[in-house]
């Protein structure tokens, strides 16, 4: 999954940053509003976390400018204004979800994922493929009852494959998705970790999972 | 019984009902009065004329009975007389009285003596006891000789007793239609008259600290009432300004407070989660978090005593050019960096008497604001001009982004443009702080916003030297 940060608290942005990826989640992050619009017009995100008071544009008009070019990526707004007022315009403006500073991490984390999966139509936070079956808040893999132990990248690409499950994924798709700006990505990154990914599943069931489609993609199903 | 409606009520209807009550007395007795007048002189009417039929012949006193006149004494008549001799001897007594007498009185003087007597077939009568002198027949009249004569003359009372009656029927059914109607009539006059003071108390009492934009409406409002509904008004406004100002206060303390405590939760979480997140940067993050909000904290509190005009005075001899030079030097390579340019117009020679550190704190805040919020480029007028007894300083800079609704808010505590993050040094505690020192310090402070889209800071009532030594008598 791949997020946008925009918050000009230097400090929060990067602690918000480094939480996410510790939690296997793409981050770009913009300290003014200028930049995080174009970051946002640019690259194909899952959320966008927003500050509605930034340098430059601020929020509420970066949002509008999201909504107008008819991008669907959901936007939660994270800010110290905590009136109702404030909340209803953000809502009504097209945020996805409205919270208040100070929060816990966890719950923005809760609140990042539960906005991800509405983006995918799946509410279910088990993704259950065939013998394969991922508890997407445990970040918790099984195959045939065999744990599959992943590294962060590698469990968000498999999430991102299960959730688009029986779909051919595009190498740009998986790279948009989930590696950032800040992740120099090599030509053959995605090939290695489906390689990896692949190897740690056969070990709990050969049969293959994971699909390539020569020139297009890869696409995880039971066939 | 406690509200003015009730009370005039009770009073009004006292002393209507009072009024009423004596009104009907007097009706009453004055109208007996004058019947009863009335009665007497028809009495002594009669009187005379049964006197002219009386007199002296002989030394004998004799009454000349005339039937044409006499109707009314008749048999069965409803007047009655009788004539004695001083000695209480009969002369002549109506026939009207058949048997009975009329009792005898000798009155001192010729004044008559009037009685009320019940006869034995039960009729009421008034009678007037007369003393007189019969005319004498002028061949009779002996020398000296004066006889005198007794008239008792009565007539019923029946018919006067009667209006008397109708008149007090008429008074008390006059006073019990009032004593209805005027207690119905005193109620609707009250209600309709006080009704202005009514719908004032409606409308006050549904003022309270949700509602104070509510104001008293004054259209139809009586002169009295319109001063009160009009400073009631005045108050509102007043309060609302004041109850807006503290809650926009409170909003603005919250919202400061809330980004520096998320940072620190988020690194505190972050480090709890992921040990090894820790390093010297992120301590040192925190070290300042604590400082900046420890900041806050001491802008609040110097920002209070400032308010409560706590702050102590020493005042001095200032260079204003140096002493203004000085501080701009120390932004110089903000100035710098951002290509700015500050031109100082302010007289060499000028010296202004002031408080050093307490007009340092306002003209560096000023500079300041200047040199963080024009933008770059940007030329930043400082300028000093004496006029009589007093100098104003100014301050200019280009705010392209500030609109005449910001500059009514400047000086509120924490206020910041909305929209838009101003730089991080600032918390929005500078300006109502330096507002609260300039007023500590006697001076005036004001922002304006120019047709150039220039900010312009006005610090006037400066007081120069020359003020000091010379000052006007």
């Amino acid at each position: 999954m791949r997020v946008l940060i925009v918050e000009d608290s230097t400090r929060l942005r990067e602690a918000l940053s480094t939480y996410l990826r510790r939690n296997g989640l793409a981050v770009d992050s913009a300290a003014d509003g200028d930049d995080g619009l174009f970051l946002a017009e640019t690259n194909q995100y899952d959320v966008i976390i927003l500050d509605l008071m930034l340098p430059g544009i601020d929020g509420i008009s970066i949002l509008k400018s999201i909504r107008k070019s008819n991008n669907k990526t959901s936007v939660l707004i994270l800010t110290a204004k905590d009136s109702i007022n404030d909340r209803v315009l953000g809502l009504e403006t097209g945020a996805d979800d409205y919270l208040v500073k100070p929060f816990a991490l966890e719950e923005l984390l809760a609140r990042v994922k539960a906005l991800c999966r509405r983006a995918y139509s799946d509410k279910n936070t088990r993704i259950i493929i065939g013998d394969l079956e991922i508890d997407t808040v445990a970040r918790k893999v099984t195959r045939s009852g065999k744990v599959i132990q992943l590294q962060p990248r590698e469990y968000a690409l498999l999430e991102y494959l299960a959730r688009r499950r029986g779909h051919i994924v595009t190498r740009t798709e998986i790279e948009e998705h989930i590696y950032s700006d800040e992740n120099d990505v090599m030509s053959n990154s995605v090939d290695s970790a489906i390689c990896v990914i692949r190897r740690k599943l056969a070990e709990a069931n050969p049969a293959p999972i994971i699909h390539t489609h020569r020139g297009l993609g890869y696409e995880l199903s039971i066939k | 019984m406690n509200t003015i409606r009730k009370r005039l009520s009770f009073n009004l209807l006292l002393a209507i009902g009072a009024i009423t009550l004596a009104t009907g007395i007097i009706v009453y007795f004055w109208s007996k009065s004058s019947l009863e007048n009335l009665f007497n002189t028809r009495l002594l009417s009669n009187a005379d004329t049964l006197i002219n039929l009386t007199e002296v012949d002989k030394s004998r006193i004799e009454f000349e009975y005339e039937n044409e006149i006499m109707h009314n004494y008749r048999t069965n008549g409803s007047e009655f007389f009788e004539i004695y001799q001083t000695n209480e001897k009969i002369i002549a007594h109506s026939p009207s009285l058949g048997n009975l007498h009329l009792p005898f009185i000798l009155p001192d003087s010729n004044e008559p003596i009037y009685n009320n007597l019940k006869l034995p077939d039960g009729r009421i009568i008034k009678t007037a006891t007369i003393r007189y002198s019969p005319r004498y027949e002028d061949s009779n009249r002996k020398n000296n000789e004066n006889l005198e004569a007794v008239l008792v003359i009565g007539s019923d009372r029946k018919q006067l007793d009667n209006s008397l009656a109708a008149i007090k029927l008429v008074v008390i059914g006059c006073g019990a239609l009032l004593f209805i109607a005027i207690p119905i009539l005193v109620n609707f006059i009250i209600k309709r008259e006080l009704k202005p003071l009514q719908q004032l108390a409606d409308q006050t009492s549904k003022i309270n600290v949700n509602t104070l934009n509510l104001r008293i409406t004054a259209n139809n409002l009586p002169d009295e009432l319109l001063p009160i509904a009009t400073r009631l008004n005045e108050s509102l406004a007043r309060l609302e300004q004041s109850f807006e100002h503290e809650r926009r206060f409170s909003s603005y303390v919250a919202h400061e407070l809330r980004t520096p405590i998320a940072e620190l939760r988020a690194i505190a979480e972050l480090i709890i989660q992921y040990p090894d997140t820790q390093t010297t940067e992120t301590d040192r993050d925190i070290l300042n978090i604590a400082l900046h909000l420890e900041s806050i904290i001491q802008k609040l509190l110097t920002l209070s005593r400032a308010e409560r005009a706590e702050l102590q005075i020493n005042t001095e001899e200032i260079n204003p050019l140096q002493f203004i030079s000085n501080i701009c030097q120390n932004y110089e390579k903000k100035i710098k960096r951002r290509n700015l340019s500050i031109n100082l117009k302010i007289p060499p020679d000028l010296t202004l008497v002031a408080d050093s550190t307490l007009f340092k704190s306002i003209i560096t805040n000023l500079i300041e604001n200047a040199v963080d919020y024009a933008p770059e480029r940007d030329e930043i007028t400082i300028e000093i001009n004496s006029e009589n007894s007093a100098s104003t300083f100014k301050i200019s800079n280009t705010a392209r982004d500030l609109t005449q609704k910001d500059i009514d808010h400047l000086f509120d505590r924490f206020w910041r443009k909305d929209t838009v993050r101003s730089p991080s040094s600032h918390i929005g505690l500078g300006l109502p702080l330096t507002l609260s020192i300039a007023r500590i310090l006697g001076l005036e402070l004001s922002a304006s916003l120019n047709s150039n889209s220039k900010i312009v800071f006005t610090l006037s009532n400066l007081k120069t030297v020359a003020d000091e030594l010379h000052p006007v008598s």
